[in-house]
């Protein structure tokens, strides 16, 4: 299907969704310099093939950025002001330690740290996250509920 | 069952306050090779050229047909956007600033301020007050004023002509945080704050008191309108022994600084979050 989104209408919506979705990465990935790659990766493949939409561009984005994250891809033809990040990845450890929200996904597989964080955070509905994962909305729900389970299980532990 | 509504407000109060990291390690910056600046180059050599060969023209040609006095409006100007406050025209384009996180820990609690405002310095030794009470309220000086912070979109210069002693300018925003001294915040805001019932005498409006949640903490809200034309509206809430609060003024005598509205000033109270 032909795409309208234009690259300054791409570099626009990515200027946008910036905040919301780093934070996320830094969430699921919990290291600032693989999060901040991961997500200029994620801003280049939408360069060279745009979601068909601009609805929900912090789910596109934050699941290339996700697999990008997984497979370690550089980029390639657009460059980026890009230097290490200020803050170090311990930093961040230490960060989300401290927070109820960083102990609880600290339990969960990246993959169920993604889901829930695209669900809690990202506002996803389960639909949204198969769609964007590629994978069968069953499989989303099964793996949101063990994410729960654990979850559950860790604030039982706090108690 | 699990408490998803609230894990979700958790989620989004914890992970926001998360950094990010500078501007400039993120920000797109589309790469040009050594060819293409020299064709640009070139390109804009041109053009200057036949710009300014046609204003000598138009100039020449000006100076015989037109009335002494009269002004020259050069029939094309190079196109710039349109850009509505705060947005502002950079390269052809509307370019706003990004909005920046303010984070306070030792007092616990963050704010998003939009790109083109600021944090500003009250002049030294300055205290709030309570209006007609300064003299009568020495338990407002310190040490009960534990922290405070003003904000502005206001340029430095600007921003002095309008400070009066002890009262952020009207469209700004003053945090507080106070020893609450064992008060409530509608106590609070009924001796110390705006709607103090023995001064609010001033408008046909009169103190408007409700509650609201932001982002899951209750908060106090008044607001004071005045027959000269201000309003004053502020937020308490209460934390522990403290007393947070988040006050902004608009007048309508005062021209706001571009871009700024109510709704500006609302959206920076609402975007607090507490750690």
């Amino acid at each position: 299907m032909a795409t309208t989104i234009t690259t300054e209408r791409w570099e626009q919506l990515y200027r946008q969704e910036f905040a919301r979705v780093y934070r996320a990465l830094l969430a699921v990935l919990r290291d600032p310099d693989r999060a901040l790659d991961a997500l200029q990766d994620a801003f280049v493949s939408g360069l060279r093939k745009p979601p068909a939409e601009d609805a929900d561009l912090a789910g596109w984005l934050f699941v290339v950025a996700v697999r990008s994250g997984r497979r370690g891809l550089r980029r390639p033809f657009l460059r980026l002001d890009h230097a290490r990040s200020l803050i170090s990845k311990d930093e961040i450890d230490a960060l989300l330690d401290r927070m109820e929200v960083g102990r609880l996904l600290d339990g969960l597989t990246e993959r169920q740290r993604a889901m829930v964080v695209a669900q809690f955070y990202l506002g996803l509905d389960h639909r949204d996250i198969a769609r964007h994962f590629g994978v069968k909305t069953g499989t989303v729900s099964a793996t949101l509920a063990q994410a729960k389970a654990r979850m559950r299980a860790e604030v039982r532990n706090v108690s | 069952m699990f408490p998803e509504l609230s894990i979700e407000r958790i989620f989004r109060r914890e992970l926001d306050s998360l950094p990010l990291p500078a501007e400039r390690l993120w920000v797109p910056n589309r790469q040009s090779g050594p060819s293409a600046i020299v064709a640009v180059s070139v390109v804009c050599a041109a053009l200057v050229l036949i710009i300014a060969a046609a204003g000598l023209v138009r100039d020449a040609s000006g100076a015989a047909t037109e009335p002494r006095g009269a002004v020259s409006t050069p029939t094309s100007l190079p196109s710039r956007p349109t850009c509505a406050p705060p947005a502002f025209g950079a390269n052809g384009r509307c370019v706003t600033f990004l909005p920046n996180a303010v984070r306070n820990p030792a007092q616990g609690y963050n704010l998003t301020i939009p790109g083109e405002w600021r944090e500003t310095q009250m002049p030294p030794g300055t205290e709030p007050v309570v209006p007609d009470r300064q003299s009568a309220s020495p338990s407002l000086t310190a040490p009960f004023l534990l922290d405070r912070h003003v904000f502005t979109a206001r340029p430095a210069q600007e921003w002095v002509s309008l400070t009066t002693v002890n009262v952020a300018p009207a469209w700004d925003l003053d945090v507080q945080v106070w020893d609450r001294q064992g008060r409530s915040a509608q106590e609070w805001s009924l001796t110390f704050g705006p709607c103090d019932h023995t001064t609010v005498n001033y408008g046909p409006v009169g103190c408007v008191e409700r509650t609201e949640t932001i982002r899951g903490v209750s908060a106090l809200a008044t607001t004071v309108s005045s027959i000269s034309g201000y309003q004053a509206t502020s937020y308490y809430i209460e934390r522990g022994d403290q007393m947070l609060i988040l006050r902004y003024w608009t007048d309508r005598n005062t021209p706001p600084p571009a871009g700024v509205t109510n709704a500006t000033l609302e959206g920076i109270v609402h975007s607090i979050g507490l750690v």
